[in-house]
């Protein structure tokens, strides 16, 4: 009898050692902790997660912390705290980032330096939400590693007022966008056009945009035709004038200000843009529409650190707030582009929201920064290049000449 | 090998490491040890306890490589899904670490079987087979083909039990091989939890005969490009993530350091042989008090959030600052976060700048410093710069070595703080190109101030030595890339080079040599010997220097109205004086009046020179939240009966019962102006 017990608890444990049995972090339910950039719309994000904390269990908590607004703080804090934790155990846990938001274009780095926990597509779902966004939360190999949950692309603002009265339409191509700006700019005693062309990320954007405008593929060849006719467009426009020279320092804040005004006919620029000018004295003589090329995908997405001890917690929390019913609300309350498809096409939503439609043209053709672990580096060497061709258009040639090899070995990480 | 061991099922991880034979000796052991640390922490990362007893995870060394038995009642899917990951992680760190010669990548094989131990060694058929597979052809050649670190083979068996049933597993990510070694035949799976780039270079189709018979002979016929193609580099491994390093600056470093900082990073990628670019440098300036304080809380979210990331370097002005925290740290018995000071990165003396006209001789006495107002305002709750200015200033009043809490408690100390403060200006201007301010600041701000020279003070003056203080936190897992990067970015600032960008930032190097420049004295100056407790004197300067409204309520006695006056000197232009006058007999409705005319935002300064009146008439004790000082010079005056006795158990505040004007002047401005009032 005795022996028959011990054959059963054998039997048992060998049983629960041979089928796949739960991982423990990652089935693990319990209080996570939620960091995000600093919530710009100010109370939006927040109302999420008091709603998911209304509903969830007491033992399901979330703790929101909203960290520093500069992305590359945010950054910085997010990236020391995971090599901190890598293998952490026990109690060292409690200050793991359990769900973070990411960048889209730091989504690559996090998961190929192992701090994300992988994702299984059909938990998610991913198939319901922007294709480009899903692409910057997966890895070469196919593997998920974040969900897409805000959305960005870049849009093209234009004085309405002017266009209509020298009957001309938003531009539909790069040529048509410099004729008119070329025109419509000294006509009226101002700039043509205005982007972010200072030395940081935006002027990568910017770069790529250019590039795309004119025909280059997805992944930019930096010595071809292409770059050399969108970057030169750029380096065009600086030379000849209706782009101002000043813009060789300006990011959003301050191109939106000279489009503002009054001071410039187009300017290139995020969504976020809309509400403020909105709220100008511009507002009724402008217009928004898709940019004369596809538009860089900017945006957040949301992953689950693999130092987290309640991962089944944390993906259950991201279903939440990817999920359609907070999306519509961070539309809504905030206007955060969302990353489900289906918010664009319900009537109800365009109806309220005559813009949506022209995000989601955006958002369709919209291309990813090149997708790497080492992006930061890539960037920067861009913007040098790219910075130097604007300033000195002829150094053009030997500066994109440069950069392919550069970005080559920025790609290494070396 | 010990004790006997019935049969029990168990899954092991058998790995062998690629190339160990090619190793010499020292290699060898090097790559032992590193292996034996990179498994270790792999299974902890896992949250199995690395052991070496029977239950737990027993390991042998078989040669090149070793065997570890995994604990029963370990879920094999966490063996599959997570442990090769974690290995793969510590295996990157490891060979970040160290030269390529010693860099490890390992072949690993799972598997899942009985296991007996008879006293001489573990056996059992599922590790026969384990070792097989670690040395079938399409295990090597996949490590040989592509980058990375780890090729994991699992049996077909396993595969289909464990590995495609659990989604964790990453069922898709193995590829099938066809195996045949010794009696092991038959199907096995190759999986690379490290996610290995494609070969640099895509394998070329192979040329069809036609082409292949020229080639052969080009290259039989040209030895040189067959050296050529010899010498073609290997593909380079894929680099480790940059270790993040979090800089907290002092204001007036900002520039130096940023540019020292962006030069380590480029300079990371000669740290070893792989090119790789090591390091991610991000610099937050911080003001000094704000610093100070988070880093004595342990920097939590919450500071993060308003201010910038957790300082992994702290690089203030002055050694004061450390003290400070670590005496908040102490106080509250905080042991998770330690700084550890690293000694001075460079140096800058503590100057007066004044216009050109005014510095004859290029030196002043300290005692003269009352001749150089107005002084540009001092804040030393932004800067350690602007915390040493305070320091000077203080000491340059009140004398003697120490600068404490006690000291700056004293008796007449709250007066003659709010004079020394009333010689700054109020509000923060652009000093040039005026040159109408005098600035007691850094050599090296003043230098940077180019409508000023530089006094040096006759006497010494304050140092500041700019530490280097490394924040250590003793609450997480110790974390040895980045202190070793923590030790290698305080050699680059005090390197060669660095130094020199000190110097050219108007610092002083770490030798006390400044840069040749107009106005600045090459030696060293001499420093005050002195202790100083920095929160107490930021909070004795915070309470003598700001805007004072007061209401002054006086009955019109002769030593009331002499203390009037001297009170309105102190609040000076800084400030405004309510003048309330007052008969004797009025005293009892005298708060009542000054809420009702001034209202209760400021303190009132109640001075009465009469006998003490009884409180005859008990005063209406007003609900609002008003400060009330009493000053009476008669005996008696602050008795609990006397009517300024009655005000002072009714408000906030005090009363004094002083015989000369100069004492109760002290003590209302102790009350007005005192760190602790």
């Amino acid at each position: 009898m005795r022996v028959a017990r011990w054959l059963v608890l054998v039997a048992v444990l060998l049983a629960g050692c041979v089928a796949p049995t739960a991982d423990p972090a990652r089935d693990g339910q319990g209080r996570i902790t939620f960091v995000d950039s600093w919530d710009l719309s100010k109370r939006q994000i927040k109302q999420r997660v008091d709603e998911w904390n209304a509903r969830a269990g007491r033992h399901e908590q979330v703790t929101y912390v909203p960290l520093p607004s500069p992305t590359d703080a945010y950054r910085a804090q997010l990236m020391a705290r995971a090599q901190d934790l890598v293998g952490a155990r026990g109690d060292y846990q409690a200050q793991c980032y359990d769900v973070m938001t990411l960048d889209v274009v730091w989504t690559a780095e996090f998961a190929e330096a192992g701090y994300l926990a992988p994702l299984t597509p059909a938990e998610f779902d991913v198939d319901r939400f922007l294709p480009a966004a899903v692409e910057s939360s997966t890895t070469g190999d196919g593997r998920l590693w974040a969900v897409p949950w805000r959305a960005d692309a870049g849009v093209l603002y234009y004085r309405s007022d002017l266009l209509s009265a020298a009957h001309e339409v938003s531009p539909p191509t790069w040529s048509d966008l410099e004729r008119i700006a070329e025109s419509l700019g000294p006509a009226n005693g101002m700039a043509g056009y205005v982007g972010q062309l200072d030395r940081y990320e935006g002027l990568t954007v910017n770069a790529l945009e250019a590039v795309w405008a004119h025909g280059g593929g997805p992944v930019p060849q930096w010595d071809s035709a292409e770059a050399r006719a969108g970057i030169g467009a750029l380096a065009r426009g600086v030379e000849e004038g209706w782009i101002p020279r000043d813009a060789l320092t300006y990011d959003e804040s301050d191109s939106l200000r000279e489009f503002a005004e009054g001071r410039a006919v187009f300017l290139r620029n995020w969504p976020y843009a809309r509400a403020l000018l909105e709220a100008s004295p511009l507002k009724g003589r402008f217009g928004m529409a898709a940019l004369p090329g596809p538009a860089a995908l900017g945006g957040w997405n949301v992953a689950v650190s693999r130092c987290s001890k309640h991962q089944a917690t944390a993906r259950k929390f991201i279903r939440f707030l990817t999920g359609e019913d907070s999306q519509r609300a961070l539309l809504e309350q905030a206007g955060y582009p969302p990353t489900l498809r289906a918010l664009y096409r319900e009537p109800a939503l365009n109806a309220r929201l005559p813009h949506l439609g022209v995000l989601r043209g955006a958002l369709v053709t919209a291309r990813n920064r090149p997708p790497t672990a080492h992006y930061d580096e890539v960037s920067r060497v861009v913007q040098g290049a790219v910075h130097a061709s604007l300033r000195n258009p002829g150094s053009l040639d030997a500066e994109l000449g440069q950069l392919t090899s550069d970005v080559t070995r920025a790609l290494s990480g070396r | 090998m010990g004790t006997p061991r019935p049969a029990v099922h168990r899954t092991m991880l058998a790995v062998d490491v690629s190339g160990f034979g090619a190793l010499d000796l020292s290699q060898q052991q090097a790559v032992r040890h590193g292996l034996y640390g990179a498994l270790e922490a792999a299974f902890a990362e896992c949250g199995v306890p690395w052991t070496d007893d029977w239950d737990g995870t027993y390991h042998e060394d078989r040669g090149d490589g070793l065997f570890v038995l995994v604990p029963a009642g370990v879920p094999n899917s966490r063996v599959v899904s997570a442990l090769p990951h974690a290995l793969v992680g510590q295996l990157r760190r490891y060979n970040a670490m160290f030269r390529p010669q010693t860099g490890i990548r390992l072949r690993a094989a799972i598997t899942a079987g009985e296991v007996l131990n008879d006293g001489n060694g573990v056996m059992g058929d599922g590790l026969v087979l384990a070792f097989r597979l670690l040395d079938c052809a399409p295990l090597r050649e996949e490590l040989k083909r592509r980058p990375g670190e780890l090729a994991l083979i699992v049996s077909d068996r396993f595969y289909r039990d464990v590995v495609r049933e659990d989604a964790g597993c990453d069922p898709d990510s193995f590829r099938r091989v066809a195996v045949d070694v010794k009696e092991v035949r038959g199907t096995a799976w190759i999986g690379r939890p490290d996610h290995p780039r494609a070969p640099t270079r895509p394998r070329p189709a192979l040329p069809r005969v036609r082409w292949a018979v020229p080639v052969l002979v080009a290259l039989l016929v040209a030895p040189l490009s067959c050296d050529a193609l010899l010498a073609a580099p290997a593909p380079e491994p894929p680099c480790p993530d940059p270790v993040q390093l979090n800089v907290l600056t002092s204001a007036e470093k900002a520039d130096v350091v940023r540019t020292l900082a962006a030069e380590f990073e480029d300079r990371s990628r000669s740290f070893d042989d792989t090119g790789c670019k090591q390091v991610d440098v991000h610099v937050a300036v911080g003001a000094s008090e704000p610093s100070a304080a988070a880093l004595g809380r342990g920097w939590p979210d919450g500071d993060t959030a308003a201010m910038s990331p957790e300082p992994h370097v702290w690089l203030p002005d002055t050694r004061w600052e450390l003290d400070e925290v670590r005496a908040v740290l102490e106080g509250s018995g905080r042991s998770d976060v330690e700084l550890v000071d690293r000694e001075p990165v460079a140096y800058s003396p503590l100057v007066l700048g004044v216009a050109p006209g005014r510095a004859r001789d290029g030196a002043f006495q300290w005692r003269d410093l009352a001749a150089f107002r107005t002084l540009a305002p001092v804040d030393p709750a932004g800067s350690g710069a602007d915390l040493a200015a305070a320091v000077a200033l203080e000491r340059a009043e009140l004398g003697g070595e120490v600068l404490d809490a006690r000291v700056l408690g004293g008796a007449d100390v709250a007066r003659r703080l709010r004079d020394v403060a009333l010689r700054t200006a109020p509000e923060p201007a652009a000093v040039c190109p005026a040159g109408d301010r005098a600035v007691l600041g850094s050599e090296k701000a003043i230098r940077d101030l180019t409508c000023l020279r530089v006094l040096y003070p006759a006497e010494g003056t304050v140092h500041l030595n700019h530490p280097f203080v490394a924040v250590v936190r003793h609450d997480r897992p110790p974390n040895r890339r980045r202190d070793a990067v923590v030790e290698r970015f305080l050699g680059h600032l005090r390197d060669g080079p660095a130094q020199e960008a000190f110097r050219h930032a108007g610092f002083r190097d770490r030798d006390w040599v400044p840069e040749p420049h107009e106005g600045i004295r090459p030696e060293r100056p001499a420093e005050l010997p002195l202790r100083v407790d920095a929160a107490a004197v930021r909070a004795a300067w915070r309470a003598a220097d700001p805007p004072t409204r007061v209401v002054l309520a006086v009955d019109g006695s002769e030593r009331a109205e002499q203390l009037a006056v001297r009170l309105t000197e102190l609040v000076g232009p800084r400030g405004r004086v309510l003048r309330l006058d007052f008969a004797p007999d009025e005293l009892a409705g005298v708060v009542e009046r000054g809420v009702a005319e001034f209202g209760a935002d400021q303190p009132i300064v109640i001075l009465s020179g009469g006998a003490p009146a009884a409180a005859a008439v008990r005063p209406a004790v007003l609900d609002s939240p008003v400060t009330v000082f009493g000053v009476g010079f008669a005996d008696r005056a602050c008795s609990a009966v006397s009517q300024l006795g009655v005000f002072q158990a009714a408000y906030r505040g005090d009363c004094f019962e002083e015989r000369d004007v100069d004492g109760a002047l002290d003590r209302v401005a102790d009350g007005l102006w005192g760190a602790g009032g």
